[in-house]
């Protein structure tokens, strides 16, 4: 009885977050397309509902209505599988992820290592789609997206080892705790720097959007896709953007724990610091021109690997030294 | 019960995944249906309360390491696998005899040890999980382990070093 129960709740809970992130997506993109308008001084939609707030909609309809074209010489079973293993992988994370002291669907005590192992699934939806389609500007862009996100998922993987070491856990709520007095950030600057860079990499957004540079490869690995499997990888991309965030967040910034002088509910400060990263995202893509393929390589091996590694030492003799 | 289903489940699918990487003709699906099998196999682990293992099963083999087969796959871009005819006179014969020695061997090791009576080791479920998988893991590998664990990590740094060589060499 016990356990139905139980199945039950967390049947609920994942149901409220699988719909309220994807709707938290659909207006993401809205707000990516209203910051990007404004900083290009244009207006950006305006048309649907009052300044254009209805478009998320709108663009959702059309979406699901489009015809859906698989190309002729496309391998079927993979076409069709790549974008269900794109999406699925970065909704599985939301499993652990804590939205506050009492939501979330569960806890695990290595609940920062299943994050990163599940979303580096998602890499492979690219590559599948990539290679699916026959085409050749797909096939670059999932090649490029292999190579860029392998590399950049270990930089991602070692700047988390910081603040790691000094909360002295992977459960993702215990690491939260473990910063009441001081954010992680002030202790790790050098880990969170590297572990944001990672992160645009590893989600491919601008200035690392190579996969998808649409000035050389179309649109990269989704160039032959439409309808509702082109929306599968916007969703995708959005959702991870919002995990790898709340990750940095959890790791680097509190959590759902703000100033105690400012009483507000944990939710509405995970809100709020999401929000701050989001925008951080959308203002960088429309700051920032693209990195080269050879200078996103360069950057990442030569310059940031040894950095890491050498924040890992530092904070293990530091840590060593004074506490 | 749920436990012994989820068992089963992970089962079938582990050895579903493996026997399809041999049976699929085009090397892509057989990287995919191998990826399954990692997966199925990591959550063996999982259900063996071995939480860390699995993770590193999932990172290591299931992304990483299929992540450069698939990308060896696409650049050399493998068509169709091609009936060829068998290079020796008696192969097959031969393989089945190889595999059934094998298997014999396997099942006399089973048999003989204690994974039929389920005894149980220095680290059963309910001690890893008061103790946390990390921790142990951790604590045993500086300090039991130690050296293997260094032979290991120059075992890999010979290896890059290695791969650097043969890169640099061709380049010039």
């Amino acid at each position: 009885m016990d356990m139905a129960l139980e199945v039950a709740v967390a049947a609920i809970k994942i149901f409220i977050v699988v719909n309220v992130v994807q709707l938290v997506v659909a207006y993401m993109i809205y707000v990516e397309r209203k910051v990007i308008a404004h900083a290009q001084l244009r207006l950006g939609p305006m048309r649907v509902g009052w300044h254009g707030l209805l478009q998320p909609i709108a663009d959702g309809l059309k979406l699901f209505l489009k015809e859906d074209i698989v190309p002729d010489k496309a391998d079927r079973i993979v076409f069709v599988l790549a974008p269900v293993m794109v999406l699925v992988p970065a909704l599985v994370v939301y499993a652990v992820l804590p939205f506050s002291a009492t939501f979330y669907i569960t806890q695990i005590n290595i609940g920062l290592f299943f994050v990163l192992a599940i979303s580096s699934l998602g890499v492979f939806g690219v590559v599948m789609a990539g290679w699916a389609s026959n085409s050749k500007y797909s096939l670059l862009g999932a090649l490029r997206s292999a190579a860029q996100m392998l590399s950049y998922e270990i930089f991602l993987g070692f700047s988390v080892i910081g603040p790691l070491m000094l909360a002295g856990s992977l459960n993702l709520q215990e690491i939260v705790h473990a910063q009441r007095d001081v954010w992680f950030v002030f202790y790790q600057p050098v880990a969170f720097i590297v572990f944001f860079v990672a992160a645009l990499a590893e989600t491919n957004r601008a200035p690392f959007d190579l996969p998808e540079a649409e000035t050389e490869l179309v649109a990269g690995f989704h160039t032959e896709y439409s309808g509702m499997k082109f929306a599968f990888f916007f969703l995708a991309e959005y959702a991870s953007m919002m995990v790898i965030s709340t990750i940095g967040i959890v790791l680097f910034f509190g959590g759902w724990e703000g100033p105690d002088f400012i009483p507000l509910p944990g939710f509405v400060w995970y809100c709020l610091k999401l929000g701050a990263f989001m925008f951080v995202f959308i203002w960088l893509r429309a700051t920032l021109p693209r990195y080269r393929y050879d200078q996103l390589m360069r950057v990442g091996w030569k310059f940031m690997f040894p950095l890491v590694m050498l924040n890992i030492f530092l904070t293990g003799f530091l840590k060593y030294l004074f506490l | 019960m749920a436990s012994s289903l989820f068992f089963y489940f992970l089962a079938v699918v582990t050895t579903v995944g493996a026997i399809a990487v041999v049976a699929f003709p085009s090397p892509l699906y057989s990287v995919l249906a191998l990826i399954l099998t990692f997966l199925g196999l990591a959550g063996l682990y999982l259900s063996l309360h071995a939480q860390f293992v699995a993770i590193v099963q999932v990172i290591i083999y299931a992304s990483a390491i299929m992540m450069l087969f698939l990308f060896v796959v696409m650049l050399i871009n493998l068509g169709r696998e091609e009936k060829r005819e068998l290079r020796l006179p008696g192969q097959k014969l031969l393989g089945a005899i190889a595999g059934l020695a094998v298997f014999s061997m396997l099942l006399k090791v089973f048999l003989s040890t204690s994974l039929m009576t389920g005894k149980k080791g220095s680290f059963p479920p309910e001690r890893v999980s008061e103790l946390g998988n990390t921790q142990i893991i951790g604590n045993l590998l500086l300090t039991d382990y130690v050296l293997p664990f260094q032979a290991m990590g120059v075992l890999l740094f010979v290896g890059i070093v290695g791969a650097v060589v043969l890169a640099r060499r061709r380049s010039r």
